[in-house]
């Protein structure tokens, strides 16, 4: 997903939901790193995600140096994921130099992009939500449509399976928000079942995830690559 | 996918009655109506859709009172209610969630709303 992004880039730069495809693949990368252990992963790719941050809000151009220097880290990536042994320091230390001097050195694009908030949602339905006709998914879905969105199932109220009723809501959910909207758009995701449900918003300086184990970010990081 | 739309044909409803057809049938949706609560009733029990739009201000049975009975219908356990009402207050929405309705509209509405809703309630 991500070098296929980056590829698309190298001909058309200003293309924005191209680059918003490059650094959502870099945030599940570095997010799922950062859960599963794999630190050096994490903070290498944090350096990649922050660069298409800055393209994001049009601080620094799409250049095919830009485009050519996350390549090699993706590469680079791959490699400290599946065989971290065969993974050089000073390669890495070496493309985020060189992605550095390109960052710094970068005119900004003419429409910058809105300033970006990051927040966490946290959010609990009464039980009879889905008997009533509320689909959780779909909230899930609203919230995704306003920007980059990381959910985690809260699965700790789920009761034991014989005493499980199908159609009752167990679940909660954890969901980190990077968006340009304001925070009343989130609140509006939840405009029909807000005086019903436990809902929790709370603005966050960087990407901090509930970690939820049995979430799959393993899979998503490769493919993310 | 298929919406049931309860609105009555008296003279202040039909032009939404006609409104809430027309613009659902162009979104792509199957739409079934009746005009009075009684009437959506019994059509209920027979239909199998994924939305239901009912009016409150119906005649024989009123929209809080069909919501009431078609959530005691199994086949309406988990399918979205929603009701068109002039009222901003809040009690009348309390007392229409409490009723089984899953959101609400507000008179007078644009289509984008309605489809907004719509979209909102069973996805794209």
């Amino acid at each position: 997903m991500l070098e296929q992004a980056l590829l698309d880039l190298e001909h058309t730069p200003t293309d924005t939901d191209l680059v918003d495809t490059a650094f959502r693949a870099l945030h599940t990368i570095k997010g799922s790193g950062a859960m599963f252990g794999f630190d050096a992963v994490a903070a290498f790719t944090h350096h990649v995600e922050t660069a298409f941050d800055l393209v994001r809000k049009g601080k620094v151009t799409a250049s095919r140096e830009l485009i050519a220097v996350t390549l090699t880290a993706k590469d680079h990536m791959r490699l400290l994921i599946e065989r971290p042994e065969a993974a050089d320091a000073e390669e890495g230390a070496g493309i985020l130099r060189a992605l550095s001097v390109i960052v710094e050195g970068s005119p900004a694009s003419p429409s910058a992009e809105p300033d970006v908030t990051t927040w966490r949602i946290q959010f609990r339905l009464a039980r009879d939500a889905m008997a009533m006709g509320t689909n959780p998914l779909l909230l899930l879905d609203d919230l995704r449509g306003l920007g980059i969105a990381t959910v985690t199932a809260q699965s700790d109220a789920v009761p034991p399976l014989e005493e499980l009723v199908p159609t009752d809501c167990h679940l909660g959910w954890d969901v980190v928000l990077s968006t340009a909207q304001p925070r009343a758009a989130i609140e509006d995701v939840f405009m029909f079942v807000i005086d019903d449900m436990d809902l929790k918003i709370t603005q966050i300086e960087s990407y901090q995830c509930a970690g939820d184990t049995r979430t799959r970010h393993r899979s998503r990081c490769r493919a993310a690559a | 996918m298929a919406i049931f739309s309860i609105i009555s044909k008296t003279k202040s409803s039909a032009s939404i009655r006609q409104m809430v057809k027309l613009t659902l049938s162009q979104s792509g949706y199957q739409v079934f109506q009746a005009s009075d609560g009684a009437e959506g009733l019994a059509k209920a029990r027979e239909l199998s859709v994924n939305l239901v739009v009912t009016d409150l201000n119906l005649p024989v049975m009123n929209g809080l009172g069909l919501i009431r009975e078609l959530r005691k219908l199994p086949a309406y356990k988990g399918v979205p209610i929603i009701f068109l009402t002039t009222e901003s207050d809040p009690a009348v929405k309390l007392e229409a969630k409490s009723a089984g309705a899953t959101g609400w509209i507000t008179k007078p509405f644009q289509q984008e709303q309605l489809i907004g809703v719509v979209r909102k309630m069973i996805g794209p």
